[in-house]
């Protein structure tokens, strides 16, 4: 691709305000055929925006939008399908009871009128899951499958669909890194056809392996537009939050104590298969594992929110036996849970009421609560955690992910726990609210926590930790000390014995 | 967004000076951060609706019969809404926590059961009650251990027990009502307090300020709405879930049976026949007052108002003169219309 090829897709001047507010503000961005564009920015820097724009889901205040040079205008998702735009995004998209299969040729099944022909359903959908998920089965229900594997079967779909401008809005959250390098492989085959690719994400290594040029968004307006080989990743943090971050990871001299909490010998099903490994006051001991390997499980189990069969979890010399989620708070364990939405919060209620959900013992007296104290602590929570809310009373579900993973961690501090287990908690958060959240549990392994990082960023878990741990196939296969360790040492072990 | 907090909105106070009590306005908090959108979802949230709806009904009634707009009759509107309202105060917290308890019905009529064979066979009026609220606490028991330790369905839980404990009324007393001269009782049935307030609607009024204080200001009451809201979430806050569920339907089974004994008292006598069909009534009521079947949002001031929403309607059709199977279909149509109400809000909500 060179400046003379044909531009495919050109915004001029779009801007959208909702109410007050300007959510996109003059942005005119080109993208050439073949070319792939990393959309970076803030949570609410105006990217998400941009995509339900492009794919006709909300209309523009102003500007044009040109595909091939003809100027377009994208009514309503229809007609943007139409026009061959097709956008990915976060949120899935599918029917949890049908099979794989017939949600990857949802309203396209192929047969002989209103009689489906089963064979061809299943024929279809191997070959459009093939370049992506070769070893899925197409007749399972999809509902049966790991997030992260039905996130591979959507995308599978949408890019199925000939397109000639491929928007996607953070593909990769949920996805492994074995998935996410397909994924990759796959877009760049895509490029390569002429598609222009439009491509949004948080995780910068991502972009700059496969984006070939990089625009910045912050506050709705375009602050940056480079080359991959002319910027660098300093840079596009700079522009994206509009101030120097010198280290995304603050570095600690790590000095821990006594062993705290202890795992012995966990088993449940062929998930987990006698996990055993201690973490001592003050320590980060980051697990590692692929998709499959276990690793959501034992977080489950070592909280008790998933029964296991065997085991135990000393916490401080006394053992837990087999903890339920009610024990494990009041041994000191913490709990952030991977999946924000759905295990972390409850939606409907307000800031407060989501950061007293695990003290309510420390703010009652006889089952009674204390209203002041409750909203002192929330929001000392508040302003210590410089959760950004315009107040304890507003509705949770208001906050931007950052903001959000902050209140879930947030209910914990206030009860002092000795234990944190941590889920993924940088994920889908932007990378401002990533660097407050590293920080946050850097001053918790100072303060003398144990803290369990379970990541599936490997840039996070090699940066964070003092000790790693590798899962694979629902067992530990690897040990690392801090700095003694290359990425693909971790990866490796971490596929290592992942063979049946 | 869904509100977890119940009385928030006006319609606490409002309603509460509506039946003659007045608790402290709750603290407004939280106002202020929703955004001012108007719809019909709002509206009915604010507790508007209800309130307009059931002046419409009162204003109408008036209309139509000078029998109507009397004290005697809204004492008695009172006494008819007494049962379904004790029994739906607490419907209220089980539908808040996700849960459904069809069960109270017959629980009713067992409790009713039991009353009047304690008072026949010479027991106290005392024991007598204690004896029906021990027996409806036991099917609330019953229900809470199968739906949250075998965890069955609670849809399926409680139209089975509410099948097997109507049957146990029915074999107990040979499908016959079963009448007790005792006075111990009379009192709590028919009894007059201040004003010539019936004794029954003050119990009723008992039962709805404890279950607010409960859902208002305690722990347990705020594990309610969590578990509603989100029960994994909840679970992962380390709160156990399966407790807190499984004492609401303790409650809901409890305050069955009180409401049966209550109902015996009234009428001198026991029957297995008796509230069939009043789980309808009282999830109606639960509904229509504001809160969700997906769970997580209501207010017990509000099912005070749509039980009395439903009561004063049949009261009002009968003194009309209108057949009861058109009281029938305007009673279907107050129900359809207070699940339409819910899943319009529920798409607001979305």
């Amino acid at each position: 691709m060179t400046d003379t090829t044909p531009v495919r897709l050109r915004l001029s001047g779009i801007a959208k305000a909702y109410g007050g507010t300007l959510a996109v503000r003059d942005v005119s961005l080109a993208v050439r055929r073949g070319e792939i564009l990393a959309l970076c920015g803030e949570n609410g820097a105006g990217k998400s925006t941009l995509a339900k724009i492009l794919a006709g889901e909300i209309a523009l205040d102003s500007g044009t939008i040109a595909l091939d040079g003809q100027p377009v205008r994208l009514l309503d998702p229809a007609s943007a399908h139409r026009l061959g735009i097709a956008v990915i995004y976060q949120e899935l998209n599918y029917v949890p009871t049908l099979t794989v299969a017939e949600n990857v040729l949802l309203g396209r099944l192929p047969g002989w009128g209103p009689v489906v022909n089963w064979g061809a359903v299943r024929r279809q959908a191997r070959t459009i899951l093939a370049p992506l998920a070769p070893d899925l089965d197409p007749i399972v229900p999809i509902a049966s499958l790991p997030v992260a594997e039905r996130q591979v079967v959507e995308i599978a779909r949408a890019l199925s669909l000939d397109a000639r401008v491929i928007v996607m809005d953070e593909p990769t959250a949920a996805l492994s890194q074995r998935e996410a390098g397909r994924l990759f492989a796959l877009v760049r085959r895509l490029a390569a056809t002429g598609v222009a690719i439009v491509y949004i994400s948080h995780r910068l290594d991502e972009v700059f392996a496969l984006a070939d040029r990089i625009a910045v968004l912050r506050d709705g307006a375009l602050v940056g537009d480079r080359a991959v080989g002319d910027t660098t990743r300093a840079e596009v943090v700079r522009a994206m939050v509009g101030r120097g971050v010198n280290e995304l990871y603050p570095r600690r001299e790590s000095t821990p104590g006594d062993p705290w909490l202890e795992i012995r010998g966990l088993c449940r099903g062929t998930k987990l298969k006698d996990i055993a490994f201690s973490v001592r006051t003050g320590e980060i001991v980051g697990v590692f594992g692929l998709l499959g390997s276990g690793s959501d499980i034992l977080v489950k189990a070592l909280f008790g929110a998933l029964r296991a069969d065997r085991g135990e979890v000393v916490v401080g010399g006394r053992s837990l036996g087999l903890p339920t989620p009610n024990r494990a708070r009041r041994a000191g364990i913490a709990l952030v849970p991977g999946e924000r939405k759905e295990e972390g919060l409850v939606l409907g209620m307000t800031v407060r009421e989501n950061l007293s959900l695990s003290t309510m013992p420390a703010i009652s007296r006889r089952g009674i609560i204390r209203r002041r104290a409750e909203r002192l602590r929330a929001e000392t929570t508040v302003r210590e955690l410089q959760i950004r809310t315009r107040g304890i009373e507003t509705p949770v579900g208001r906050l931007s992910g950052g903001n959000q993973q902050k209140v879930v961690l947030g209910r914990w501090l206030q009860a002092r726990p000795k234990v944190f287990v941590l889920e993924e908690p940088t994920r889908g958060i932007d990378v401002g609210a990533k660097v407050e959240v590293y920080r946050l549990i850097e001053n918790l392994a100072e303060g003398g926590a144990a803290i369990v990082l379970v990541s599936s960023e490997l840039p996070e878990i090699l940066s964070m930790s003092d000790r790693i741990l590798t899962l694979s196939d629902g067992r530990l296969t690897g040990e690392f000390h801090r700095g003694a360790v290359s990425q693909e040492e971790v990866l490796d072990s971490a596929i290592g014995r992942s063979a049946p | 967004m869904p509100s977890a907090d119940p009385p928030r909105s006006p319609i606490a106070g409002a309603a509460a000076g509506d039946t003659g009590i007045a608790p402290a306005a709750p603290p407004a908090a939280g106002v202020g951060d929703r955004t001012p959108r108007l719809s019909l979802g709002r509206f009915w949230d604010a507790g508007i609706g209800l309130l307009v709806v059931y002046a419409a009904i009162v204003v109408v009634f008036s209309r139509l019969s000078e029998f109507f707009f009397t004290k005697n009759n809204f004492l008695n509107i009172g006494v008819g809404v007494s049962i379904l309202g004790i029994v739906a105060a607490t419907q209220t917290m089980v539908i808040i926590a996700r849960g459904f308890d069809l069960s109270v019905g017959s629980t009713v009529a067992l409790a009713g059961v039991v009353t009047a064979e304690i008072l026949n066979a010479g027991g106290s009026g005392v024991v007598a009650v204690a004896c029906a609220v021990g027996v409806g606490a036991a099917v609330g028991l019953i229900n809470g251990l199968l739906i949250t330790v075998v965890r069955v369905n609670p849809l399926i839980t409680t139209l089975a027990t509410l099948s097997i404990v109507r049957g146990i009324a029915y074999v107990w007393t040979d499908a016959l009502t079963r009448v007790f001269p005792g006075p111990d009782l009379r009192q709590l049935g028919i009894g007059r307090a201040f004003w010539d307030i019936p004794i029954p609607v003050l119990i009723m009024l008992a039962v709805f300020v404890i279950v607010w204080l409960t859902l208002q200001y305690t722990t347990f009451g705020r594990s309610l709405y969590a578990v509603g809201g989100n029960p994994r979430a909840t679970l992962l806050a380390g709160i156990d879930v399966g407790r807190v569920q499984l004492t609401a339907y303790l409650l809901s089974g409890l305050s069955a049976g009180f409401a049966g004994a209550v109902l015996a008292a009234q009428l001198s006598a026991g029957s297995p026949q008796a509230a069939t069909g009043l789980e309808l009534n009282v999830v109606a009521a639960v509904v229509l007052g504001g809160a969700s079947l997906a769970g997580g949002r209501g207010r017990v001031w509000g099912t005070l108002v749509g039980a009395l929403i439903m009561e004063t309607l049949r009261n009002g059709l009968v003194l009309t003169d209108v057949s009861s199977f058109y009281q029938m279909i305007a009673w279907g149509v107050v129900l359809l219309l207070a699940v339409v109400i819910d899943q319009l809000r529920r798409g607001d909500a979305s």
